[in-house]
């Protein structure tokens, strides 16, 4: 088991990332707040041994993924349905970039987290592939896909940048 | 896009009220975790020990008789009698006895309460009505707890009739009396007997009322005798001391 200042240390630097995978993931702040307990519970129990930051990130962000999509199948989840169902998106962000996250957002899931992994996280579609369990062909199609889908509702000059 | 995807995903930033909770929630795990469980369900199981070796010891001392009242008329019955005063076990000790203790609940009454519902009860009548002798023995756990009980006895109402004789005796008196297959109140007067008539043996007398042993006995023995036997049925203790005199 993991020390406290261990996991604080963790919780510090890792916790925008969490955060960002469960607003892809999720519709509201409480299953957020799950989330971050279940992900770093994990973490506390878990002896893996990180050979490095990346690998520390990387278990941080499968792990998260893996959580949100257990919650999403959860029988108690697919069973009521959330009296507040708004996104998520904190209200520190700007109108410039909450339109940008509106329209990641309102794409389908599968979208949502190639998008996310590839142009946040920087991954390449090989490593996403290995994140998510996919084939890398598959990813390609998503990521064009949803590239194209995010061009139509944010328009061309977004692509140009 | 590239750019303008980053920032957007950037300015998302997590709370920090989200980031104190998860940190309360699990320094609160760390803390139940660390703090010794296995110390805590040692204590339960501990505690649990305790209280069933407390309840299984009291139930023992309940269960456990540590004096005993022998009452003979011709039936002869003896109630075990717990430290609480309570009777916990009675025991015929001839054929018209078990017979009698079957048909009376002395169980867990008082000593003197089972007394007076031992002699007031239907069974007993046949036995008391025809001018019976009752001999009520009293063997304490020790000496002042034997007469205290006896002092007891002797206060009640039924112990005032003159056919109502009361002694307290000691243990090695009573298990002498258990080995010859007797309550110890008729073995007391069967012990009497024979020193005025050596030939009568534990057979004999064992179909015997207590009046007949004492109409015998007071046949028997002269004047003085009698007179030393007669303080020994209404003096209670005394008739102990008395018999050891002898």
């Amino acid at each position: 088991m993991r020390s406290e200042a261990d996991v604080n240390r963790a919780i510090n630097l890792y916790a925008n990332t969490v955060r960002r995978i469960c607003m892809v993931y999720l519709k509201n702040y409480a299953d957020t707040e799950d989330i971050f307990q279940t992900v770093f519970l994990k973490y506390i129990l878990s002896s893996t041994v990180f050979e490095s930051d990346e690998h520390e990130k990387a278990w941080f962000i499968r792990v998260t993924i893996n959580a949100c999509k257990d919650f999403l199948k959860s029988f108690f989840r697919k069973n009521t349905v959330s009296l507040d169902e708004a996104i998520p998106i904190s209200a520190a962000v700007t109108e410039d970039h909450r339109e940008v996250l509106e329209a990641v957002l309102a794409l389908p899931a599968k979208y949502r987290e190639v998008i996310y992994l590839h142009y946040y996280e920087g991954y390449s579609a090989v490593e996403i592939g290995k994140i998510l369990k996919k084939n890398v062909n598959t990813v390609y199609t998503l990521l064009n896909r949803a590239k194209g889908q995010l061009r139509e509702v944010l328009g061309g000059d977004y692509l140009e940048q | 896009m590239n750019n303008k995807i980053k920032d957007a995903f950037d300015a998302v930033r997590a709370e920090d009220e989200l980031k104190r909770n998860t940190k309360q929630f699990l320094s609160a795990y760390t803390a139940k975790a660390e703090n010794p469980i296995r110390y805590k369900k040692v204590a339960v199981a501990f505690a649990a020990l305790v209280l069933m070796l407390l309840s299984f010891g009291s139930w023992r001392s309940y269960v456990t008789p540590v004096s005993a009242i022998s009452v003979d008329v011709n039936p002869s019955v003896e109630l075990g009698v717990n430290r609480f005063d309570r009777v916990v076990a009675v025991d015929g000790y001839n054929e018209d006895g078990t017979e009698l203790a079957a048909s009376v609940d002395l169980k867990n009454l008082n000593y003197s309460d089972a007394l007076e519902v031992l002699l007031g009860s239907e069974a007993m009548q046949p036995y008391v009505a025809e001018d019976g002798l009752v001999s009520i023995t009293v063997i304490g756990s020790t000496r002042q707890k034997g007469e205290k009980m006896s002092n007891r006895i002797r206060s009640c109402g039924y112990a005032q009739s003159p056919n109502v004789e009361c002694h307290s005796a000691n243990r090695e008196e009573a298990e002498a009396a258990h080995e010859a297959g007797m309550s110890f109140g008729k073995y007391r007067a069967f012990l009497e007997l024979r020193n005025l008539a050596p030939e009568i043996t534990a057979n004999d007398i064992q179909t015997w009322t207590m009046r007949q042993i004492r109409d015998r006995i007071n046949e028997l023995s002269d004047g003085s005798n009698e007179q030393a036997n007669r303080n020994g049925f209404g003096g209670g203790y005394g008739g102990g001391q008395n018999r050891k005199n002898n």
